[in-house]
């Protein structure tokens, strides 16, 4: 295929390999609909074929076979944007007419190892497009190959497996989601289940690899076409010479000079030079030097009017111009005013406040104290908003910052409930012993002693910090308290009151043995002397 | 149930314990659970890699009383006629004879019983659930005490026959057997190796001390042993938790409230009380649920194990309310 690069329809520079290939999905994304109908209709065809053909159990084989075969199927897509970027329309149907044309190499291509090459992509229009056989195509192979092009191309070629894979995946898994019970949420385990079967298995994998690569053949294509196409520019200069033939073009128009290559050059230089030096002659001066010069006061005498002359003469020269010319669009109305205090209306107010003046103003002892009434005002204010905004953070978050100040995890709260019973401290009555004996007394000592167990509880996780849970039982309390002995972390005579008061209360609840007043007599004591505090 | 009657049982189930703890080291919660088990007229099914004394506890404890003890090698070959017995015909009186196989024991140890095929499995466990083998048509009953104690391996499944779920629910416990500690690891080996041929345990040390008849007894008074309204109430609510428990997909069944209630009465008996507490049942949940109950797939998945997640159930069902 001759290049006509002046009717390229895109900007093909000699970039970085992931630019062209993102140029490759733009392409694509413009032409999608050709290039997909295109590969999709003998990709489908083949792909039922074999499915219709092969025994359920050879289908894998099928399925290998149609994979061998893509490489053929590249073509397509490369056939069509390779016109399309030139400004040629065509269609899906003219790219099928001409698909068997552009099989030729088909055996070649097909070799063992060139199905598995992952940058094979970046070679497809050697001979497509240049027509380029034998020993000028492994040159130009070589060529197109070298500065990190093939390399690029196989990465994409591997990030294009890889997408395949997952898509092919996906699928598969939302097969499985659709197909699996309820309770069977989990679409691996029904891959397991239902796949077993090596026919179904074949046949699943067949649709899900045509549809996953149908998807990204495609994308593998156009990607490598465009890396093919940023070579060529890389290795031909295809950028400079469109830019030399916009400008060839452009002088064409605006003079009626002579067209020889000489003077496209020429042309070229000049308009590589730098512009300001071109058109500085008719430059005026700046704004802000003409503002500078505005503020000069009145010459006191003859000698420094001429002193004055002599200087600006002397910088009137080339070497102390430094003017710079700008052409751009702007509208006829522009609503300067406004904007500018719209815009600056915060940078004004900033600058008041912290430099306490306006801009554009001196600033002397008088309107430093009226400032300071205001503006000051408002930055004390905010400073203290500040302060207590940090305080309130500070305030708020005092439990996690005081735990990683000390390093040390605190301690969970011990629990509302054990074993049914509330055993928060406030529940408890002053003089728990009193009470039991109270309730004892009256006859209900079931209450009694389900209090003196509670209490019992209680004081254990919330005086000794006995760590305890809700479905802890009588044993798992005893066997807490029993190990906080051996750690040092409860006293004796509360780890003997624990024991004690366990053993009353184990055989009165679950086995109706109530103790007589000696046995309670003797656990009460044992309550105050370990848990009690000591007290009476 | 008198209390001279009861201290002699407990003094038994004491001595018991020792006799045993003469060849099994440490693994104090796998005999007390064995011993619950036979206590309760429960089967047990032991799992553990090898090495653990899995067999030995079993030798241990036929030791202990002078019932019949049989073991059977669960092989993928082994048919039921081959555990149950048959039926062959006599040249010389020229009639049926009855062969009864080794299930007629009192205690019956099935040795790797995921061997075997399904049929196999089959017969043995409705054996246990019946405790009576029909051969020819004729009903034999097994002999009293009856318990069989099955063994498996956790890992090496090549080639086996998983239990199925129904089946598993026959027995009583499932107890796992894991490392023991350093210092019962460090007894097991000094005791083996000190003036010994050889690598094998010795359960000669282990003294025979009951007959049959007592174990009746014993199996009698634990029936007996009282158990307060709210210690069922916390059984049957921790059973009843476990077909609601997020972590399962199949919660254990009523007679797994059965079991624990009966586990726990011989937990009971073994700590020497005749009352069952809250205790007893907290610490028969886990034998006595962890083969009735079936993890969720995506505990499954998250490698919870049903320990794990019924020891998590354990935690949030709140003992007996006072």
């Amino acid at each position: 295929m001759t290049v006509q690069l002046e009717s390229l329809q895109i900007d093909i520079r000699p970039g970085s390999h992931a630019a062209a290939i993102d140029l490759g999905q733009s392409l694509l994304r413009r032409y999608w609909q050709q290039v997909y109908l295109a590969w999709w209709l003998p990709w489908l065809t083949l792909a039922v074929l074999l499915w219709l053909c092969l025994p359920a159990a050879y289908l894998g084989w099928g399925t290998l076979a149609i994979w061998w075969l893509r490489p053929l199927f590249d073509r397509l897509p490369v056939y069509i944007l390779s016109r399309e970027v030139f400004g040629e329309r065509v269609t899906a149907w003219q790219a099928l007419r001409a698909w068997p044309w552009q099989l030729g190499g088909w055996l070649r291509s097909l070799t063992w190892w060139r199905p598995i090459m992952l940058g094979r992509g970046l070679y497809a229009p050697i001979w497509m497009l240049e027509g380029a056989k034998g020993r000028f195509a492994n040159q130009r192979r070589r060529a197109l190959g070298a500065r990190g092009a093939y390399g690029a191309a196989s990465w994409f070629g591997l990030a294009c497996v890889h997408f395949t894979l997952v898509l092919e995946l996906a699928l598969l898994a939302m097969l499985g989601l659709f197909m699996a019970r309820p309770e069977e949420a989990n679409p691996m385990l029904f891959m397991i289940k239902y796949f077993s079967d090596p026919a179904t298995l074949a046949l699943t994998g067949h649709i899900c690899y045509v549809i996953a690569d149908g998807l990204i053949g495609p994308v593998y294509a156009s990607g490598c076409f465009t890396l093919y196409l940023r070579r060529r520019a890389e290795l031909e200069g295809w950028d400079i010479e469109l830019s030399l033939r916009r400008l060839a073009e452009r002088r064409r128009r605006l003079a009626t000079l002579g067209k020889s290559a000489l003077a496209m050059l020429l042309c070229a230089a000049l308009w590589a030079l730098p512009q300001h030096d071109a058109s500085a002659a008719t430059c005026a001066p700046s704004k802000a030097q003409l503002e500078l010069e505005k503020q000069r006061g009145p010459a006191h005498n003859a000698s420094q009017a001429a002193l004055r002359r002599d200087i600006d003469a002397v910088f009137q020269s080339d070497e102390f111009r430094q003017w710079d010319c700008q052409m751009t669009w702007a509208p006829k109305k522009r609503p300067e005013a406004k904007q500018d205090d719209e815009e600056n209306w915060l940078v004004r107010f900033l600058t008041w406040l912290f430099k306490n003046r306006k801009p554009g103003e001196a600033k002397d002892e008088e309107q430093k104290i009226h400032d300071f009434s205001g503006a000051g005002a408002v930055k004390l204010g905010l400073i203290g908003v500040l302060v207590a905004l940090f305080a309130w953070l500070l305030w708020r978050y005092r439990g996690p910052l005081g735990a990683l100040v000390t390093q040390r995890r605190q301690r969970a709260a011990p629990p509302q409930q054990v074993l049914g019973m509330d055993i928060r401290p406030e529940t408890l009555p002053e003089d728990v012993p009193a009470s039991v004996n109270r309730l004892w007394q009256a006859g209900s000592r079931r209450e009694a002693l389900a209090l003196l167990y509670r209490a019992t509880v209680s004081k254990l996780a919330h005086d000794h910090a006995l760590e305890l849970h809700r479905g802890d039982t009588e044993g798992d309390i005893l066997a807490a308290s029993q190990a906080a002995h051996r750690n040092g972390a409860l006293p004796q005579p509360a780890e003997a009151a624990c024991a004690e008061v366990t053993g009353v209360w184990r055989n009165a609840a679950y086995a109706a043995r109530w103790p007589d007043d000696a046995q309670l007599d003797h656990a009460l004591a044992a309550w105050r002397l370990g848990l009690g505090g000591g007290g009476a | 149930m008198t209390p001279e009657r009861f201290n002699q049982a407990v003094e038994i189930v004491r001595r018991l314990r020792e006799e045993i703890g003469r060849a099994v080291v440490g693994q104090t919660d796998t005999v007390n659970t064995a011993l619950a088990s036979l206590l309760a007229g429960g089967h047990v099914l032991l799992e553990g890699v090898p090495g653990l004394g899995k067999t030995l506890l079993v030798r241990a404890l036929a030791k202990t009383f002078s019932g019949q003890f049989a073991r059977i090698q669960f092989t993928p070959d082994l048919m039921p006629a081959d555990v149950t017995g048959h039926a062959f015909l006599d040249m010389k009186e020229h009639r049926f004879t009855i062969r009864r196989g080794p299930i007629f024991a009192n205690l019956v140890l099935a040795d790797e019983i995921n061997r075997a095929p399904a049929k196999t499995q089959a017969a043995l466990l409705e054996a246990m659930q019946e405790r009576q083998v029909t051969i020819e048509g004729e009903a034999n009953p097994l002999p009293s005490p009856f318990m069989v104690l099955a063994t498996q391996n956790p890992i090496d499944q090549e080639g086996t026959y998983p239990l199925p779920e129904a089946q598993l629910d026959r027995f009583l416990v499932k107890v796992l057997i894991d490392y023991p500690t350093e210092a019962e690891e460090l007894a097991l080996v000094k005791q083996i190796t000190g003036s010994q041929i050889g690598d094998a345990l010795d359960v000669n040390a282990v003294g025979t001390l009951i007959k049959p008849e007592t174990v009746l007894a014993l199996q009698q008074l634990v029936a007996e042993i009282a158990v307060d309204e709210q210690v069922l109430d916390y059984a049957v609510r921790i059973v009843r938790a476990t077909r609601d428990w997020p972590g399962f997909s199949i919660g254990a069944s009523p007679r797994g409230a059965i079991a624990l209630v009966r586990v726990a009465r011989a937990l009971a008996l073994i700590a020497g009380r005749d009352f069952v507490t809250p205790d007893e049942i907290k610490q028969a949940a886990l034998p006595v649920l962890r083969h009735r109950v079936a993890l969720a797939p995506e505990a499954e998945l998250e490698g919870i194990t049903a320990d794990r997640a019924l020891a998590g159930l354990l935690e949030q069902i709140a003992a007996p309310r006072a």
